[in-house]
């Protein structure tokens, strides 16, 4: 074993956080190395010191035992490092040719001209040795996904790169393309490159990887042989002891069924997700980031389309069917974005509050609305919720983060639904306004509101969902009830590991 | 079934307009005896000459993804500037017109490359700005060109051919060359793909789109230089509203609003013809010329709502 790649030392602040501290890694050639850990644990930065795209402020990194500068993009690419993105770096209307050599285009017979035969044939060399049979004359917009991403590896590959680094590559490819991705790597592999493989899913570490690097909170925490090592024990190093695997005791279980989902797909997202949402739970839906939670919500919503799959609504008269789209006008959606999404930031409060159920203050023959009825309504609801607000003619604009949230759930409130869906409801929240939310969630449930809640906060998740259906792989991998939900548990089934049924 | 329909669907949208281009041709020729006679050929590339030429500049600017909407007071500034040295030679006038260009080009792409200001507003104002310098040298009136180059203005090759319609397919040719054959056309076509893609990968974005707008600025003013030396005098109309007529003419030739996509020929070249075409077409016909505009906006309307569904098709 001959050591490719080590940094050293590495650490890089910004400001209030250090996003590495002290990070030591080494790749050794004609190995795969795993490069694990949460959203935020600093992976990302440390390939960024890599790209030369940040510049550490202590440590530095070893390239075949030389101490190598990485001031630029170029300079990485000067080192034999290549990167494949998660989200790929192509130009849809170059060829797959131009794609691959765009930064060091031949030059041609002519002044400035581009030899394009010669990009074409060493193109060609390149997808050759790996196998792949994309034309390099193609042009990229033309080819799926796993092409595309063929064509990246390929690029490594033609620019004589050393190490390759794959950035969650597997998030966006169908199981085929996936195993043409692990022969690639494999080929890298016994070619004697570098891999550094980053993967959320601790199956495709064990698959792929000889070692492995886990990163918490910018240090590293653990690292060794991947056969020397159980999932289990990767996830406590992942998640930290800090972790709790307490639950909070839960009262509700949730009566009939309100809405039913069947078989939920979406091209490359969601293989067939099964869900049911039952009148007065709290329904938490969890999974790591790309795990397609909100894509789950957009298309069930209509927002997004959906190659397939079944919904039923069981309104108290009886089951029926109910086709795409229809479900946005039946529910409440808070989104994400509360800022671009969910409110008038200009208009005032109350106008925000009854700007979806104008058709019950619109009067007479000419709908002219009934502007005293409008404010009284949004001034209840702004003593029910306790919004902080000067008066209820404040500008949305002008409140705290916490209380334009409740100025959206206000506003759907009023439309008195029956299922309430959250993405992500108190984020950028402060502590007070999080709890008040999260009482306002609890006593919707109580009163017979369906809640189905997406959040990223994992101690929300646990406080208060009553049941919890994860996605992983495009399909709900596991659920837990009442007092099964635990930090730990729901790290572990997002990551896939037999910790969830432990 | 369903795939042939689709080629049939793609086939139209990428050569729908050569198509329309040869309809109109056909029922010119039909509809008009006046229309396909070597002396209306002869008026039709005179008349083509300058929104060709100012085109073909602009294609490059557009395919960045960016748009010059001074190229009509470029043009207008480097009429005056011919007739500010209307007493050197020929030659004298015609490479401090080009300078002239090169300089606002320079300038243009710096505001927008260096600075990051918003292209469309930045050249907006200073389309109104360059023509209220020029307007100072000339006072507003009509002044002349070098004899010289009035007299190139009117050379003919074998004397059919203008010479000013061949200076015009130089730049079409050449501009064509440097943005498929070399590095730098294939680092525009990149960045109008994706800025910060293309910045990731090492494209030096910046110098890049410096040089188009350059060479964007370089066409304008040869577009005014040409006019001036084809009309041996300088009048106040040069240039004016321009740039529209040639975002039109571009975007009908293909060539994509939001970057990426496009060709100077036969892109470019195919749809300054067309709307050149109409025009002409409609005029030897003796349509009333309150037509044209309607025809021609038309046209420029169905050639963006192609190009929005180009772009949806491709981004989803």
């Amino acid at each position: 074993m001959s050591v490719k790649l080590h940094m050293e030392g590495v650490t890089k602040v910004f400001p209030g956080v250090k996003a590495l501290d002290d990070v030591s890694i080494t790749a050794a050639a004609g190995e795969v190395t795993g490069l694990v850990g949460v959203n935020g644990a600093g992976k990302s930065t440390l390939m960024n010191v890599l790209g030369g795209i940040y510049m550490p402020e202590r440590g530095h990194v070893e390239i075949n035992g030389r101490r190598v500068e990485l001031r630029r993009p170029a300079d990485a690419d000067e080192a034999g490092i290549a990167f494949i993105h998660q989200e790929l770096l192509y130009f849809p209307t170059l060829s797959v040719a131009e794609n691959m050599f765009i930064s060091r285009l031949p030059a041609g017979s002519l002044p400035f001209s581009v030899d394009k035969r010669a990009a074409q044939s060493r193109a060609q060399e390149a997808l050759d040795q790996l196998g792949s049979a994309i034309r390099p004359s193609a042009r990229m917009e033309t080819l799926s996904v796993g092409e595309k991403q063929v064509v990246e590896i390929a690029r490594a590959v033609a620019q004589g790169a050393d190490i390759v680094i794959f950035d969650e590559p597997s998030s966006s490819l169908s199981i085929k393309e996936k195993d043409a991705l692990f022969a690639m790597v494999r080929r890298l592999r016994a070619e004697g490159k570098a891999v550094i493989y980053i993967s959320h899913f601790l199956d495709e570490i064990e698959e792929l990887c000889d070692s492995y690097v886990v990163l918490r909170n910018g240090r590293v925490v653990g690292s060794g042989r991947v056969e020397e090592v159980t999932r289990t024990r990767i996830v406590e190093m992942i998640v930290g002891q800090a972790m709790s695997s307490q639950s909070v005791r839960k009262g509700r279980t949730g009566g009939e069924a309100r809405l039913t989902l069947e078989g939920i797909r979406r091209d490359g997202i969601l293989n067939g997700v099964d869900l049911e949402l039952k009148c007065g739970e709290v329904l938490g839906l969890w999974g790591l980031m790309g795990s397609g939670r909100t894509e789950l919500i957009r298309s069930i919503l209509g927002l997004d389309p959906m190659q397939g799959g079944a919904m039923q609504l069981n309104g108290g008269t009886g089951r029926r069917p109910i086709r795409h789209g229809e479900l946005l006008e039946l529910t409440a959606y808070v989104t994400e974005n509360r800022r671009t999404d969910g409110l008038f930031l200009e208009e005032s409060v109350w106008k925000n509050i009854t700007a979806t159920t104008l058709d019950k203050f619109a009067v007479g023959r000419m709908r002219v609305l009934d502007k005293a009825a409008e404010e009284r309504s949004a001034t209840s609801m702004i003593k029910n919720l306790t919004i902080r607000t000067p008066t209820h003619q404040t500008r949305a604009a002008n409140l705290s983060g916490g209380n334009q949230q409740k100025v959206v759930f206000a506003k759907w409130l009023n439309r008195q639904p029956n299922i309430l869906i959250l993405d992500e409801p108190t984020r950028g929240v402060d502590v007070g306004a999080k709890r008040e939310i999260g009482e306002l969630i609890e006593s919707l449930a109580d009163s017979g509101t369906s809640v189905l809640l997406v959040t990223s906060e994992i101690e929300e998740m646990v406080a208060l969902a009553d049941r919890v259906a994860v996605l992983r792989g495009g399909i709900i991998a596991a659920e837990m009830q009442g007092e099964d939900i635990t930090e730990a548990g729901l790290m572990a089934a997002a990551m896939g590991t037999d910790a969830a049924d432990a | 079934m369903r795939d042939s329909m689709n080629q049939a669907r793609r086939f139209g949208m990428e050569y729908g307009f050569y198509l329309l281009l040869l309809a109109m041709i056909a029922v010119f020729t039909v509809i008009s005896n006046s229309f396909l006679t070597v002396s209306n050929f002869v008026q039709i590339a005179i008349a083509s000459t300058f929104l060709l030429t100012a085109a073909a500049g602009l294609t490059l600017v557009l395919v960045n993804g960016e748009i010059d909407l001074s190229i009509g007071s470029t043009a207008y500034v480097a009429a005056t500037v011919v007739y500010l040295m209307a007493d050197l030679p020929a030659a004298g006038s015609i490479v401090a017109a080009l300078t002239a260009g090169l300089v606002i080009g320079l300038f243009n792409g710096w505001l927008v490359a260096y600075l990051g200001m918003n292209s469309l507003l930045a050249t907006l104002g200073l389309m109104i700005a360059y023509r209220g310098v020029a307007l100072v040298f000339t006072g507003g009136t009509v002044k002349q060109a070098g004899e010289g180059l009035a007299q190139l203005g009117q050379l003919k090759l074998f004397g059919v051919i203008p010479v000013i319609f061949l200076t015009a397919l130089l730049f079409l040719f050449v501009f064509q060359w440097i943005l498929r054959k070399t590095k730098l056309g294939t680092y525009w076509i990149a960045i109008g793909n994706n800025e910060d893609s293309a910045r990731k990968i090492g494209v030096p974005v910046r110098r890049a789109k410096l040089a188009a707008f350059a060479l964007c600025g370089i066409s304008a003013a040869a577009s005014g230089m040409l006019l001036s030396g084809y009309l041996g005098e300088i009048t106040t109309f040069t240039g004016r509203g321009m740039e529209f007529q040639a975002v039109a003419a571009v975007v009908i030739g293909g060539t994509s609003l939001f970057g990426g996509r496009g060709s100077v020929f036969p892109g470019t070249f195919a749809g300054v013809i067309l709307l050149i075409v109409i025009n002409n077409g409609l005029g030897t016909r003796g349509v009333s010329p309150f037509v044209y505009p309607f025809v021609a906006g038309a046209l420029i309307f169905f050639a963006i709502y192609l190009d929005a569904i180009k772009n949806r098709a491709h981004r989803t």
